[in-house]
């Protein structure tokens, strides 16, 4: 069949439908309106004839860069409120569907669920329902920032390795695969004993890791596309090899690198759960579905109830940003399989 | 037509073959109402732009369409005794159609040819793996049809990417022929060729034709290329067969614009033959 | 029946580009070395066009490239306006990159897939940092014009186009530098024989419009009938028939040149 005709063809290409972004936009909404369904302070409230957006605070400040610039409404708990309202007439407040902060310690310790408790406690009395929908901030806070960084540096090595070959592309390809066959364990401890425990280190431990697979595959497309004749186009006008790189092969290396990231975004929730389990994830007080786990695997005998919320949490966010991969790729590539 | 009627038979019949491809968009039209004869001995040369219906033509006659397209009208095959439609087969009496009775040359043999199997293997399995023929048997057979495309007999032993596009044209040549098929189509089969292969290619085919006494449906975008070898021309456009009638009646009176076109494109792009120079 | 456009070339004017026994051999995986362009000498006037014809894997597209300096020379030199190309470095070498240009056999391979027809054709102009927006929009347009395409066309992939208006946007890219020489590598191969003779007719009157200097390279002689002053015929990296268009056509000296003057059709 020769090109023309396969030009009149309409595109075959199976289109894949939006609602495959429907779950990863979902657990995106949850993720960062966590505070507005489960606080332990109101949305909006009024107290003493002044508004007050507690929670809508609570969650700006999840949003980088406006988070930076809010500063936390009047502290104003549950049963302050109740106490208070008695005294104040006008006063009013949405709440969040769970009434419970999630990192605080109550007595209640294990209590299986019930209708205060929608997933019951943990073992220092933390509403399991809360602390999972706060997990879900971390997770994909982790997840994003892990993958924005490993693919900026997998871009920049894979590009660089690919548009000039020869002798670059050999010292960057043994550092690829160094990079593969170095113990993960090891980097783990290296980058904690560096960067101190905390997101930021959970961050780069993944990136670390995880670059290599946009590094291969940006350097294959960058040597597929090296011989070109749109290329070679390109430096028959005297375009610098920047010029080249950049506007004439990064484009075409980026959709694929993309859809790569999205799917990496899942890799790197199962990471971080993995990290948080072994306690080298997120440290204590904050939610995180690893750590969740690891707490209920402790208490398995006492209290089985409580493994089953953070499994569910990573299985559904995991399966959301492979759903949304699948999309991504259909759009880019229509006739990938 | 044929001069003496009672030799050409007719090995194909299309009528009113329509073909559109359905899609999210509604569906597409490719062949709007196609009819031709092919015979037995005869070649037709099937002519246009691309984009013009032509290679659809050719998959729905090996019934080799993709699954969403809508196609109505009938494609007759003729046997000596009896016909039938072939768009009424169902898949499995396709087999004894497929690569037996039509055959297919396709425009890059180096696409269609298995990268890393030999040549001979591939040949193999054209002439029937099954066909019940021993070792030696096969590989006479091969070595012979080899020889009928002016190929050596070596050539059995190589992979695709050892010979030039014309050999491997020439191997997909005898594959097509192994089977003595009714019918072969050439789907651009010296279009990815050199001029100098080019000519090589269609003298063959041409002397293959006369040997085995196929009808050739030649598929061609290049109107000097069906004027070295049809018998009839059909000229097509948007899925319609616009003129359709013998070689020097097509050539010298074109009657529709674009055979026209086509016919003072192909002379403004040749040469006066060498001993009138 | 198609002759050569007569045009003598004034003998005193120093030619535009020169080779001076060119060679150009690339390394085989697994050692040794292939030549494919083996001691090559021709001059090309200004204003002229000298069509190289020969078989595919003669050696006649590492010609070409080569002449643009886009791949390395292994032996002997070639100069453009007086000056070897091998030496000129940096702001030279931009100067030479700006009045050379190169058009492909298949557009749908030398255009870029994720850019429009616009962004393609003002590449250059950016490159070279002669035109900015509206100046640029308008002098695409022009180009786009120029090679006889719809100036609607300039918001469109290169996919959404027809073989014949790809390689359209491929000379118009070559033109939008407007210059003085361009290697012509197989222009016409790619597309049917009525946009053949479209786009032959379209180069031949850019060609004449401007007096540029052009290198034809073809398999098909009777393409360089239409559009050369003087024919090379390559044979395995050597130039084996070189002269006047009407001399090779009427009486081929080398069997080469023979055979393929008689795989050109009669109609």
């Amino acid at each position: 069949m020769n090109a023309g005709d396969v030009d009149m063809l309409p595109p075959r290409g199976r289109k894949r439908s939006a609602l495959l972004l429907l779950p990863v936009l979902l657990l995106a909404l949850v993720a960062l309106g966590a505070p507005l369904l489960a606080w332990d302070q109101p949305i909006v409230c009024r107290h003493d004839g002044r508004l007050y957006f507690p929670a809508l605070v609570v969650a700006g400040q999840n949003v980088p860069v406006i988070g930076g610039f809010l500063r936390r409404d009047v502290p104003f708990r549950y049963p302050d409120f109740v106490a208070r309202s008695d005294l104040d007439a006008t006063a009013f407040a949405l709440w969040p569907l769970i009434r419970f902060n999630p990192d605080e310690y109550t007595d209640e310790a294990l209590s299986p669920p019930s209708r205060a408790h929608w997933l019951g406690t943990d073992d220092r009395g933390r509403d399991v329902a809360a602390r999972m929908l706060h997990g879900s901030t971390v997770s994909l806070r982790v997840g994003i920032f892990a993958m924005l960084l490993a693919g900026a540096l997998g871009i920049a090595v894979g590009a660089v390795a690919g548009y000039f070959g020869g002798w670059n592309d050999g010292v960057l390809s043994r550092v690829i695969e160094a990079t593969i066959c170095f113990p993960a364990l090891f980097l783990i401890l290296a980058v904690l004993a560096w960067v101190g425990r905390g997101v930021g280190a959970v961050v780069v431990v993944i990136a670390l890791t995880q670059w290599t697979l946009v590094a291969r595959l940006v350097r294959a497309e960058f040597l597929r596309m090296r011989g070109a004749d749109f290329v070679t186009a390109a430096r028959s006008y005297g375009a610098s090899p920047l010029w080249i790189a950049l506007r004439h092969m990064l484009p075409g290396a980026l959709a694929p690198a993309t859809v790569t990231l999205v799917f990496g975004v899942a890799d790197a929730i199962l990471i971080e759960a993995g990290l948080s389990w072994l306690d080298f994830g997120v440290p204590a007080p904050a939610a995180s579905w690893g750590g969740m786990l690891r707490s209920a695997y402790e208490q398995m005998r006492s209290a089985p109830h409580l493994v089953w919320p953070p499994c569910v949490a990573i299985f559904v966010s995991v399966l959301a940003c492979h759903l949304a991969g699948v999309w991504l790729r259909g759009r880019i590539d229509p006739l990938a399989k | 037509m044929g001069a003496d009627e009672q030799d050409t038979q007719t090995v194909v019949r299309i009528r009113d073959l329509r073909v559109a491809y359905t899609g999210e968009s509604g569906s597409t039209p490719v062949l709007n109402g196609v009819n031709l004869d092919l015979r037995a001995g005869m070649t037709t040369a099937l002519v246009g732009a691309s984009g013009s219906g032509k290679s659809t033509l050719a998959l729905s006659l090996m019934r080799l369409l993709p699954r969403d397209v809508e196609v109505s009208g009938t494609i007759e095959r003729i046997w000596l005794t009896h016909q039938a439609n072939l768009l009424a087969f169902p898949e499995w009496r396709l087999r004894g159609i497929r690569g037996e009775e039509i055959t297919m040359v396709f425009q890059s043999p180096g696409a269609a040819l298995d990268p890393v199997m030999r040549i001979g293997s591939q040949m193999r399995e054209a002439v029937g793996a099954c066909s019940g023929y021993s070792r030696r048997q096969m590989r006479e057979i091969i070595a012979a049809l080899l020889a009928d495309v002016e190929l050596d007999a070596s050539v059995a032993r190589a992979y695709a990417h050892e010979l030039s596009g014309g050999m491997q044209q020439r191997v997909m040549i005898a594959m097509a022929i192994a089977n003595n098929p009714d019918l072969l189509i050439a789907d651009e089969p010296t279009s990815a060729l050199d001029v100098t292969v080019q000519s090589r290619i269609i003298a063959l085919l041409k002397r293959l034709q006369r040997e085995y006494g196929f009808s050739m449906l030649l598929i061609t975008h290049d109107i000097a290329v069906a004027a070295q070898v049809a018998d009839e021309i059909a000229v097509m456009s948007q899925g319609r067969i616009v003129e359709c009638g013998a070689r020097a009646e097509v050539l010298e009176h074109p009657q529709h614009a674009l055979t026209r076109s086509l016919v003072s494109a192909a002379r403004a792009l040749s040469l006066e033959p060498m001993d009138k120079v | 029946m198609t002759t050569a456009p007569a045009k003598m070339t004034n003998n005193a004017d120093a030619p535009l580009l020169a080779a001076r026994d060119l060679r150009v051999t690339y390394s085989r995986r697994g050692g040794g070395t292939c030549v494919a362009v083996d001691g090559v000498t021709f001059e090309i006037a200004r204003g002229e066009t000298l069509g190289l014809v020969g078989e595919s894997g003669c050696g006649k597209t590492s010609l070409g490239r080569a002449l643009l300096g886009l791949i390395p020379v292994a032996g002997g030199n070639v100069t453009f306006d007086g000056q070897p190309i091998e030496q000129l470095r940096s702001t030279v070498l931009r100067k030479f990159r700006r009045r050379a240009q190169l058009i492909f056999q298949d557009a749908a391979a030398s255009l870029n897939p994720r850019m429009r027809v616009g962004a393609i054709v003002a590449d250059p102009l950016r490159v070279h940092g002669m035109a900015r927006g509206k100046a640029a929009r308008e002098r695409v347009e022009a180009t786009l014009a120029q090679v006889g395409l719809d100036v609607a066309l300039i918001n469109r992939y290169p996919h959404e186009l027809s073989g014949g208006e790809r390689q359209r946007v491929d000379i118009a890219r070559a033109l939008v530098l407007d210059p003085e020489f361009l290697v012509c590598d197989e222009p016409v191969s790619a597309v049917d024989a009525c946009t053949r003779v479209a786009l032959l007719d379209l180069l031949r009157s850019l060609q004449r419009a401007h007096q540029r200097s052009y290198l034809f390279i073809t398999h098909d002689l009777a393409a360089a009938s239409r559009m050369c002053d003087r024919v090379a015929v390559m044979q395995a990296g050597r130039i084996v028939e070189l002269g006047a268009t009407d001399r090779v056509l009427s009486n081929p000296q080398h069997p080469c040149t023979r055979q393929l003057r008689s795989a050109v059709p009669t109609f």
